[in-house]
């Protein structure tokens, strides 16, 4: 056997022989430093948004986010604590005491190459780094390093690495070009979840007081108002109160959204985003035209105001609180069992992480539906209910009515948002009720939809515009199989169940395919119901003119 | 030989090292799966560069119909627009076309002036079109930005409290209050 040099065995971790079909990187990936230049990273938080989450939201956790202070990536100096390398490596000794399948993804990986095409980062860029194996083998070599015999003794020549502030660089530059949406996972023959690994590293470069802003100020309004936008109860309402004034004037009927009230049934909530910003408000208008329109006996929550979850982008802490306080509101309301609306994250933590960390919600009760009797079985531990699993159920059982001609003047594509469908398994639901609503539906090429589907690209806190185009080239793969069927069925819509896909695939398909708009399910299903005492629909639900009205 | 008879006789060897070398402009493991993955949904950019590529070739060079290169190229240069390339590198393909038609002119002793003449003539319109299209697309990222910070998705951030906005927008009076 020929001897290989030893600098040269670091590298070669990832050249091993190839089990799969897939590929793995061949070159020195780990002497390419990352460097940072404006518009290929999200901007750090604010020194008072550290101070708030290290004063307010935990108070009892001193060091969880570092030391509040401002910091500028590109500089050479990030203004790290002292002993900072002993700050990550203790850190991941304790996460890797406390989660068992940390352990098993640092130790399993047989570097076979078949996830390593599969991320649209790695499609998008065609840099190695955003190969999930390589994206994992960022963390893995440090692990090696101190925490495993062969590269205690061996180092580098068995595939570890010191901590270093270029390898500290490296984790804020790949675990943020990494939406955490599982599709790696997917072909992975030992099922590792390279999302987690992500998270970890987040995690411990929280630790040191590396973080984005776009992820950690929603996360303080969350934990100060209940929402990522800072609304207040007042202003929340008020935006619904607006869209009941929208819906009367396009319907002729009047909603009548009850807020906080007690001993309500059900208590409904969806993220912050279908209330305030545009295209999810139509979705919103969806909701309360389908609950009027089954009588249904819910409320709205002012507080738990937000479906959506930025702990599960930046720590295990945040993720459980701020889940915690949905149910904290579902306690005090004293309802039987919660409605969640068109969100992502909000299902994945529900369905991942809920239940070992604030679960089971036992006071609730098995969510049933109250107008077809079906029992939710699905969800008897969490007791919260998808609202295209409740409205799938009422379709079946035919009560609701409705008329798809009036989406009619859409032609619609389904994106498989990457957390309802790989994380929660949501795929024929969705498409049932679009059947049912729309009679212009193309899937999209069977290779980018359900298990397999594209990410928009901005998930996981990514959504911000100082990286646009980091995102548009994270996008590139979810766009093209748009492309492919706007150009061959003149798909003019793209329907998801997810409120972040919502606004990214917006300013997505404005830079891809800009004659596509973006749309929620429920604002399908808004457009179909046939209320009683209506008026004659002539536009949708965004004022836009029904198909034989447009004159 | 005239050089518009090599164009035809050895398209596919031409296409492939044109392929090949705007391939090559990528990191070296990503640019070795762009060209070897042939599903274009697996791989929009290797699928892409190549089928712009070609579809741009048989318009100029045997189709005779520079206008319809545009179509052909849009996509393409979306692609190149948001990657990390300078302008330059980003639409460098009419250069590596002059390249590429070089070598091979030169390995099959091609001295056809006035065939080079038109040549030039045609990579230079690839040329000028590239760059308007890179200009536009970079326009185009430019007012997605734009867009986005509009819609409201991004009041999150920068904006100050948006209680506050909304008290701003709505006036006092329509303001109902709450029952809790
Ligand atoms: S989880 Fe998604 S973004 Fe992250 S490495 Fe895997 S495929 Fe890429
Ligand atoms: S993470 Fe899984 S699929 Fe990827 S290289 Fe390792 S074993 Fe193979």
């Amino acid at each position: 056997m020929a001897i290989i040099k030893a600098d040269k065995l670091g590298v070669s971790v990832a050249k091993g022989p190839s089990l799969m079909t897939g590929a793995v990187p061949k070159n020195d990936w780990w002497d390419v430093p990352a460097t940072f230049k404006p518009g290929n990273y999200a901007y750090p938080a604010k020194k008072e948004i550290i101070e708030y989450h290290t004063q307010k939201t935990f108070p009892s956790h001193p060091g969880l986010f570092g030391q509040p202070r401002d910091w500028d990536p590109e500089s050479d100096d990030w203004n790290l604590p002292e002993g900072w390398e002993k700050i990550i490596l203790n850190g991941l000794k304790e996460r890797l005491d406390k989660f068992r399948s940390l352990k098993i993804f640092m130790d399993c990986c047989v570097r076979c190459g078949a996830c390593a095409d599969k991320c649209h980062f790695f499609l998008g860029t065609g840099d190695p780094k955003n190969m999930p194996v390589l994206r994992a083998e960022l963390l893995r070599s440090v692990y090696r390093n101190d925490f495993t015999l062969g590269g205690k003794i061996l180092g580098k020549m068995a595939g570890g690495r010191p901590m270093t502030f270029g390898v500290l660089k490296e984790w804020f530059m790949y675990f943020y070009q990494c939406t955490e949406c599982r599709r790696c996972s997917v072909f992975c023959p030992y099922g590792i979840d390279t999302a987690e690994i992500t998270m970890i590293g987040r995690e411990l470069l929280h630790l040191v007081g590396v973080n984005i802003n776009w992820i950690m100020e929603p996360a303080a309004n969350s934990n100060r108002t209940g929402n990522h936008m800072g609304l207040q109860p007042h202003t929340f309402k008020d935006n619904i109160v607006y869209l009941c004034d929208d819906i009367e004037e396009i319907t002729g009927i009047r909603v009548e959204p009850t807020f906080n009230r007690k001993g309500a049934e059900v208590l409904f909530i969806t993220p912050s985003a279908d209330v305030f910003a545009e295209p999810g408000i139509y979705t919103a208008m969806g909701y309360l035209l389908l609950f009027h329109h089954i009588g249904l006996d819910y409320t709205w929550s002012t507080y738990a105001s937000e479906g959506g979850n930025f702990g599960l982008f930046t720590n295990n802490e945040m993720m459980k609180k701020l889940n915690g306080k949905m149910y904290a509101e579902a306690k005090r309301l004293g309802v039987k069992w919660i409605l969640g609306g068109e969100c992502g994250h909000m299902w994945r933590v529900l369905h991942q992480y809920m239940d070992t960390m604030n679960g089971p919600a036992d006071f609730l009760q098995v969510p049933t539906s109250p107008i077809t009797g079906t029992r939710f079985d699905n969800a008897a531990s969490t007791k919260m209910v998808h609202i295209s699993e409740f409205t799938a159920d009422l379709i079946k059982h035919g009560k609701v009515k409705l008329d798809p001609k009036r989406n009619d003047h859409r032609t619609v594509t389904w994106h498989d948002s990457c957390n309802t469908a790989r994380a929660m398994g949501l795929l024929d639901e969705p498409r049932y009720v679009m059947q049912n609503v729309c009679n212009n539906f193309h899937e999209m090429p069977e290779n980018t939809i359900r298990e397999s589907t594209f990410c928009c690209g901005s998930g996981t806190g990514l959504n911000t515009d100082e990286i646009m185009e980091l995102r548009m080239r994270a996008g590139l793969p979810r766009a093209n199989a748009v492309k492919y069927v706007r150009d061959r069925h003149a798909v003019d819509t793209l329907a998801c169940v997810c409120a972040i896909d919502r606004a990214t695939l917006t300013s997505l398909m404005n830079y891809w395919n800009p004659d596509v708009n973006v749309c929620g399910l429920s604002e399908l299903v808004g457009n179909a119901l046939v209320m009683e005492g209506e008026k004659e629909r002539e536009t949708g639900l965004r004022f836009e003119p029904l198909a034989g009205m447009e004159g | 030989m005239l050089l518009a008879e090599l164009l035809v006789d050895r398209k596919g060897e031409i296409l492939d090292s044109w392929v090949d070398q705007v391939l090559t402009t990528y990191p070296e493991d990503g640019s070795r799966f762009f060209k070897k993955e042939k599903d274009q949904f697996a791989n929009p950019v290797g699928y892409t560069v190549k089928s712009s590529l070609w579809a741009v070739y048989a318009l100029l060079f045997e189709k005779n119909e520079p206008e319809g290169i545009v179509a052909c190229l849009h996509q393409m240069v979306r692609i190149r627009a948001v990657q990390t390339f300078n302008p330059s590198e980003a639409v460098s393909m009419a250069y590596i076309l002059k390249r590429v038609v070089k070598d091979f002119s030169r390995k099959d002793n091609v001295a056809d002036l006035e065939g080079w003449h038109a040549f030039e003539e045609k990579a230079d319109i690839l040329a000028y079109t590239l760059f308007d299209l890179y200009a536009a697309s970079r326009e185009r990222l430019y007012q997605t930005r734009v867009a986005e910070i509009k819609s409201g998705n991004q009041m999150i951030t920068d904006a100050g409290c948006p209680s506050k906005l909304m008290d701003e927008i709505v006036p006092k009076a329509e303001l109902k209050t709450i029952n809790v």
